[in-house]
């Protein structure tokens, strides 16, 4: 497998000329960014000029397709995580703006980011993101109650989800009760669950082998493709991001190599093949 | 590196953390349990002064060892009908009787603040373990986190005793008002507390190491524990039967013998036995009706608060115990606000009608400090809950829950078990009280009394929610450092 190329990212002036993504008169971008900054600093102390220290993110241009899957790579401290959280809207940018489905998420009001987050995203972390006192099948349905199901139609939506991942026997068992693996495929049915139009997935494999990674890799992807969800996926591990059509990499802030992947495994087997 | 080094390593000045946070929660419990203390000795030792021919305890039990001259004047005032002295046993005799009741929530606050002061710091140990640092020194730090603790907040607690003192001091007993001689405890006493304090906090806090094995590796992943189990609830209901049984009849127990001071010592015995196992049963109460709320919970905040009851009962029994033990108390001081009543239509220079009156002021005041202890107590188990959960709430967070329904279900995790001790408590305190003063129980006095003291426990709890609901919002659940 061929390694993201690691070659030295352009310096903040010519970011402007960063290479656009996939531009064409008919694609969309469903989620954009557009000359993020985010500076830490700037943040915790207001009135701190911006850029007289590095900076998490360093006016980043990104774009992601209706169903499409990009990894986001690069050493720690890049940026990498920064920008899932910007993408998602759990953090504000010091500067720039991200747009979901056109709308700048960054004047939306808290509350209705919050319900974007719920709504729209799906999250997948390396792990912790399960509440330990919920059992499996509550805790897939737990989004869907957040945003009013009744209890009987939340938790028979997560047996269906349950049975897809072939986890339907640890239903009444807690997170604390199952291997890391298991874990990760009930975070997944959570974040799925609820019909994101984009899953952010930060290092989802981080905690897993190889071979578990691989196998809970194959389901997310799967699952996100058949409900046509686009996924960001943040990983360290080439063999992860080999899971994505795109893989963009991280240096200091600075988002400075998109590439395509047109070898990619964009097809899966349908879920429950296997 | 010895354990004081690596204690002063942990605490540098201009260090802000989640243990930093639950170290002052534990402080200011501390600092609340031993001002209540206090203050409550200073009421005892007031009454004991008014008892005494010279004001001290000893001359109390043993009048040979009064100080010359002091026990003839004391005689005849006892004699003389009019003077209230002649009631100023039965006062210390009630007095130990609030002390006693006091006991269960004063352990319940100062078991809070032990706790908070050893706990949370699982992972912090763990870590120093893995550094190489020796069980040994692991114990004695939080041995040391702890007692240091309860110092600072028995010191605190000792000024708030002092401060309290000019508002008790307006209160009028035996028709008069308590002077500061008379609510002063003594320096030796204000040592002894500040020195048991801090005794309490380390043996609490040993426990507490002893049941969580700190390895390098970090505490066990949480899984499901046992239930409590129903032989508790059958203790409870047999030992209630046989007091209700006992206080229908009290003929009985003269049948087998006993006098009137023994009569009145089973009595109390029977209600102080029912408000211990009341104690015990709470953990499996709340199990059950959170067992009942969680197989079809009505959204999703009730669903989060019932399995967080269910994950560990005697935490969220300890949230509301030393409310509903407050309960329990406001229906057995609940005559007393009757006694109050009735004392209204007599004499009020009337020493028979005076001690009733004191005795509604007593009654009262046991409430309001079982009340007092029992909402620091909740408060600070819920503001140290906030703490404890706070990764699981910005998880919660990040996926779009938004901070309404998280302080929902940590209101409704502290409401369900508490609308139900309230119930099964003041139930049976009723229960308890009716056979005896059956005529005083259907008074609007005592209904009123018993009332306005759960309107005081829900208030107060509600003061706990609040202030646990403003820790929430100061946690920076979204703003921070990304991993990256």
């Amino acid at each position: 497998m061929t390694m993201t190329q690691q070659s030295p990212c352009p310096a903040p002036a010519a970011q402007s000329v960063q290479p656009r993504l996939r531009q064409s008169n008919q694609w969309s971008p469903i989620l954009g960014a557009h000359d993020l900054v985010m500076d830490y600093t700037a943040t915790s102390v207001p009135g701190t000029p911006i850029g007289r220290h590095m900076l998490a993110l360093d006016h980043v241009d990104f774009a992601l397709g209706e169903g499409e899957t990009v990894a986001v790579m690069g050493p720690s401290g890049s940026g990498k995580s920064t920008l899932l959280h910007a993408l998602a809207g759990i953090i504000r940018p010091t500067a720039g703006t991200v747009t979901f489905r056109g709308v700048d998420i960054g004047t939306m009001s808290d509350a209705d980011r919050t319900k974007l987050r719920r709504n729209a995203f799906g999250f997948v972390f390396q792990s912790g993101q399960l509440l330990p006192e919920l059992p499996a099948v509550e805790n897939i349905a737990l989004p869907m109650m957040l945003d009013g199901m009744p209890y009987r139609a939340a938790t028979d939506m997560a047996m269906l989800w349950l049975e897809r991942m072939g986890l339907k026997a640890l239903a009444t068992h807690r997170p604390g009760e199952m291997s890391g693996g298991q874990m990760q495929r009930i975070a997944i049915a959570r974040a799925l669950a609820v019909k994101p139009a984009v899953v952010f997935a930060d290092e989802p494999t981080g905690a897993l082998d190889q071979a578990t990674g691989r196998e809970v890799m194959g389901m997310l992807m799967a699952a996100a493709h058949d409900n046509g969800a686009a996924v960001v996926v943040v990983t360290h591990d080439p063999n992860v991001a080999a899971f994505c059509s795109r893989t963009v990499t991280m240096r200091d802030g600075r988002l400075c190599q998109p590439a395509s992947r047109p070898d990619a495994n964009v097809e899966f087997e349908p879920m429950g093949a296997a | 590196m010895s354990t004081l080094a690596l204690w002063r390593l942990f605490h540098r000045p201009g260090r802000s953390s989640t243990s930093g946070h639950t170290s002052a929660l534990a402080i200011i419990a501390f600092a609340a349990a031993t001002a209540i203390f206090l203050t409550v000795l200073g009421g005892v030792h007031g009454f004991v002064w008014r008892a005494s021919a010279d004001h001290t305890f000893g001359c109390m039990l043993n009048e040979t060892v009064c100080q010359p001259g002091t026990l003839d004047v004391w005689r005849h005032r006892v004699d003389s009908p009019t003077d209230p002295a002649s009631d100023a046993s039965g006062y210390v005799m009630l007095a130990g009787f609030a002390c006693t009741l006091l006991v269960v929530p004063f352990a319940a606050l100062a078991g809070s603040a032990a706790r908070l002061a050893a706990s949370r710091r699982d992972a912090r140990l763990a870590a120093l373990r893995l550094a190489g640092a020796t069980t040994g020194q692991v114990v004695r730090l939080t041995a040391l986190d702890a007692a240091g603790q309860a110092l600072v907040g028995s010191f605190i607690g000792v000024l708030g005793y002092c401060a309290l003192m000019p508002l008790i001091m307006l209160l009028r007993f035996q028709n008069e008002r308590f002077t500061f001689e008379q609510l002063w405890v003594g320096i030796p006493v204000l040592a002894a507390t500040v020195a048991g304090v801090a005794v309490l906090a380390l043996v609490s806090s040993l426990m507490t190491l002893r049941r969580v094995a700190i390895t390098p590796l970090g505490v066990t992943s949480r899984v499901a524990g046992p239930l409590p189990s129903a032989r508790r609830a059958v203790m409870f209901v047999l030992a209630m039967l046989v007091a209700v049984i006992i206080f229908k009849n009290p003929a009985m127990l003269a049948r087998f013998g006993l006098g009137g001071v023994m009569l009145y010592a089973v009595v109390i015995g029977f209600v102080l036995l029912c408000f211990a196992l009341f104690n015990l049963i709470g953990s499996w109460v709340v199990t059950a009706r959170a067992k009942s709320k969680v197989r079809r919970p009505k959204d999703a905040a009730t669903m989060i608060a019932m399995r967080r009851i269910l994950d560990n009962p005697k935490r969220a029994w300890r949230n509301v115990s030393g409310i509903a033990l407050a309960v329990f108390i406001a229906g057995i001081t609940s005559i007393c606000g009757f006694l109050g009543s009735a004392a209204s239509a007599g004499s009020p220079n009337d020493p028979s009608t005076m001690f009733l009156r004191d005795i509604g002021t007593g009654g009262l005041l046991t409430l309001v400090f079982a009340a007092v202890l029992a909402a620091v107590s909740s408060g600070v188990m819920q503001a140290g809950s906030v703490y404890d959960q706070v990764n699981e709430y910005r998880m919660l967070v990040l996926e779009g829950t938004d901070v309404k329904t998280l302080n929902r279900a940590r209101f409704i995790e502290v409401l369900t078990p508490l609308n139900v001790v309230v119930i099964v408590g003041g139930g049976c305190s009723m229960l308890l009280m009716a056979p005896l003063f059956a005529l005083a129980m259907a008074q609007p006095a005592t209904l009123l009394s018993f009332l306005g003291g759960l309107a005081l426990c829900y208030a107060l709890v509600a003061v706990g929610a609040f202030a646990s609901n403003r820790v929430a919002t100061n946690l920076n659940l979204t703003d921070y450092r990304a991993d990256d």
